[in-house]
């Protein structure tokens, strides 16, 4: 079992947005499994108007995906990751298909990443899926394509809006 | 910034402005202030907005529209491409176009900074609750 620390050696993304809490399997190139804990002091919650509705604290559908695809991230950088982006590269969300939510997520979920790598290479790798909550599927990703771009590029395509340190 | 309290969960603090919204369209945008909650870690010294967060800007766009009193309930989403970056003070504006199919509502929305497109999602509904 790997736990923040370790997944803070592999992926870039930090608190608020470090959506991975442990690695719990792994099969370098081919496969990973993934925890994360949702809890009702996320940031996500920040502000919630208090109601007996459970609807109004399902855990944002956008965010759960964005969970899967850090833990695909670590499957995909497992070799070769770019924790601190000192080197020029930046793993990117590039396109989604087929991604179905079944049921809503609560705080004291604990959500297990299943993901496996289709294809992958030194630019991009593509990866599909489930997400669980005990033996529930929640969601099922189709496929994800995340692609390895340069953070130079990317500046230089902000202009005078870039990104900030 | 939203005033609080909030209705839902939400990992955006900016809030939409609807410029027009009717039965089958709807426009909004939204300026991405450097204060967003997520830039503190997506990344430390390169701060760029994550994809979830524009992908839950086209989400919300599509709920804001006029659809009466029905709720909906997000179901899949078909395809999402994200094709530029979004960075603090970037303006988004935001379109999308729904149709019914059966007992689902199709909503394909993009986004576009000034640079140019920054993502388009094709993103399936449902009245209720989960199917």
């Amino acid at each position: 079992m790997m736990g923040v620390g370790a997944v803070e050696a592999i992926l870039p993304h930090r608190h608020p947005m470090l959506l991975v809490d442990r690695v719990l399997e792994v099969e370098p190139g081919r496969r990973l499994t993934a925890q994360k804990a949702i809890s009702a002091t996320e940031g996500c919650y920040r502000g919630v108007r208090p109601q007996l509705n459970d609807d109004a604290y399902a855990y944002p559908p956008p965010l759960l995906l964005e969970s899967w695809c850090q833990a695909a991230a670590i499957l995909a950088t497992w070799d070769d990751p770019s924790p601190d982006l000192a080197d020029d590269r930046l793993l990117i969300l590039g396109r989604v298909c087929d991604v179905v939510f079944k049921h809503a997520v609560l705080p004291g979920d604990v959500l297990e990443h299943r993901v496996q790598l289709v294809q992958g290479d030194d630019t991009s790798a593509v990866v599909h899926g489930d997400c669980l909550v005990g033996d529930e599927v929640v969601m099922s990703v189709g496929l994800v394509v995340l692609a390895r771009r340069s953070t130079a590029v990317l500046t230089a395509v902000g202009g005078a809006s870039g990104p900030r340190a | 910034m939203n005033e609080y309290p909030v209705e839902y969960a939400s990992p955006v603090r900016a809030p939409l402005r609807v410029v027009s919204a009717g039965p089958a369209k709807v426009r909004a945008t939204v300026t991405v202030d450097a204060d967003e909650p997520a830039f503190a870690g997506h990344y430390p010294g390169f701060a760029i907005f994550p994809g979830a967060c524009v992908l839950e800007y086209l989400h919300r766009a599509t709920l804001a529209g006029d659809f009466g009193d029905e709720q909906w309930e997000l179901l899949k989403m078909k395809t999402v491409r994200f094709v530029g970056p979004v960075f603090a003070g970037d303006v988004l504006t935001i379109d999308v176009d729904v149709r019914r199919q059966g007992a689902q509502w199709i909503a394909a929305a993009t986004a576009r900074s000034v640079r140019g497109p920054v993502a388009s999602a094709d993103l399936r509904y449902t009245e209720g609750g989960h199917a």
